[in-house]
């Protein structure tokens, strides 16, 4: 009977380790994952954050190219930033090119990243140039207009699905300006842009377009 | 009769054991681990899908499906997952949810774009 007893006793401390052995399981569970946390790495994180300031900086060049003000944009869009992201970005320098056939801006980051406690500085160019490596004009079928034909070249701080880019013309015929259709076509490396203006047209003006929004227009005389 | 006794408390230790362990082994939770690893493919995904200005196009020229069809073919096909594009006011311009499930442990991400002087939020939710 004392035997049957001592048996009992000992399959209830068996119980007993296994039930304290299932609580050392569960507190593992619930410490090892916040232990591999705080060892994560920051690299996913800076690389979206690094792309969402390069746009940033692309969308800035872009509002400039067309007429507004860089920094302001700049900073219109780097505050934003701050409430949608743990994240403070603050400019340390920056110079913008906007020249008749270049639109380029470089900025100097000090990016403050606050769940990784990181700070790190991250330069940014955006570019679009246009070259214009020829001009022809021919007669055209209709006696009163001419043909012309551009091959210009576009340079780029990125690789881009060349159907991106819009092309668009007016001419002036002393008087005011004209939108006149244009023919791309992609031959090579440059572009070729064809368009038909009446005889009168003093001037062409070229407007061209990259997929961010930064726009160039090249001015021609007839 | 004894020894048989001794036994059936030792059985009795291992069903208690495997009773106890059983929820956590069957219905394994996503771990913060887990959800970071989550995260940071998401984040890689919506870098990829940006890094040649595609997701950019999609979002500004309002192309939905190939939105949806560049995110899809950038993830693996075991993640659900739900696309949600809105403004700065919130106002949701596209919305598509891809099996992922209302409740569980679920990984969010967001993109922040700003061009044409417009703000315009990506939003990824993910799960296993």
């Amino acid at each position: 009977m004392s035997q049957l007893k001592h048996h009992g006793r000992r399959g209830q401390i068996i119980i007993l380790f296994a039930i304290l052995y299932v609580g050392l399981i569960l507190n593992l569970l619930h410490i090892l994952p916040s232990f591999i946390e705080e060892h994560e790495s920051p690299f996913s994180h800076v690389k979206i954050i690094n792309l969402m300031v390069k746009r940033i900086t692309d969308a800035s060049l872009a509002w400039a190219s067309n007429g507004g003000n860089f920094s302001q944009y700049l900073n219109w869009c780097l505050d934003n930033l701050s409430k949608y992201y743990p994240v403070i970005v603050t400019v340390l320098d920056y110079s913008v090119t906007i020249k008749e056939q270049l639109r380029q801006a470089t900025v100097t980051y000090l990016i403050s990243y606050l769940p990784f406690n990181l700070q790190y500085r991250l330069q940014c160019t955006s570019k679009f140039q246009v070259s214009t490596i020829a001009s022809l004009t021919s007669s055209s079928p209709s006696p009163s207009f001419k043909s012309k034909l551009f091959e210009i070249k576009l340079l780029s701080d990125e690789l881009y699905p060349l159907d991106s880019n819009s092309f668009s013309a007016l001419f002036f015929d002393g008087y005011k300006w004209h939108l006149t259709y244009v023919k791309v076509t992609f031959s090579n490396t440059s572009y070729l842009i064809a368009l038909t203006v009446p005889l009168n047209a003093t001037l062409i003006k070229l407007l061209i377009g990259d997929w961010r929004g930064i726009t160039i227009s090249i001015l021609f005389k007839t | 009769m004894n020894n048989c006794h001794g036994y059936t408390r030792i059985l009795e230790a291992i069903l208690a054991l495997i009773l106890l362990s059983a929820p956590f082994l069957l219905f394994k939770p996503i771990s913060p681990h887990n959800a970071e690893k989550l995260r940071e493919i998401i984040m890689d995904t919506l870098v990829k899908a940006d890094v040649k200005g595609d997701l950019t196009r999609y979002v500004y020229d309002e192309k939905w499906n190939e939105l949806e069809n560049l995110i899809i073919s950038l993830l693996p096909s075991s993640i659900k997952l739900s696309i949600t594009v809105t403004d700065a006011f919130n106002n949701v311009l596209y919305t598509v949810n891809l099996g992922l499930p209302n409740d569980g442990n679920i990984v969010v991400v967001s993109y922040i774009l700003m061009f044409r002087g417009a703000i315009r939020i990506v939003t990824v939710k993910a799960s296993w």
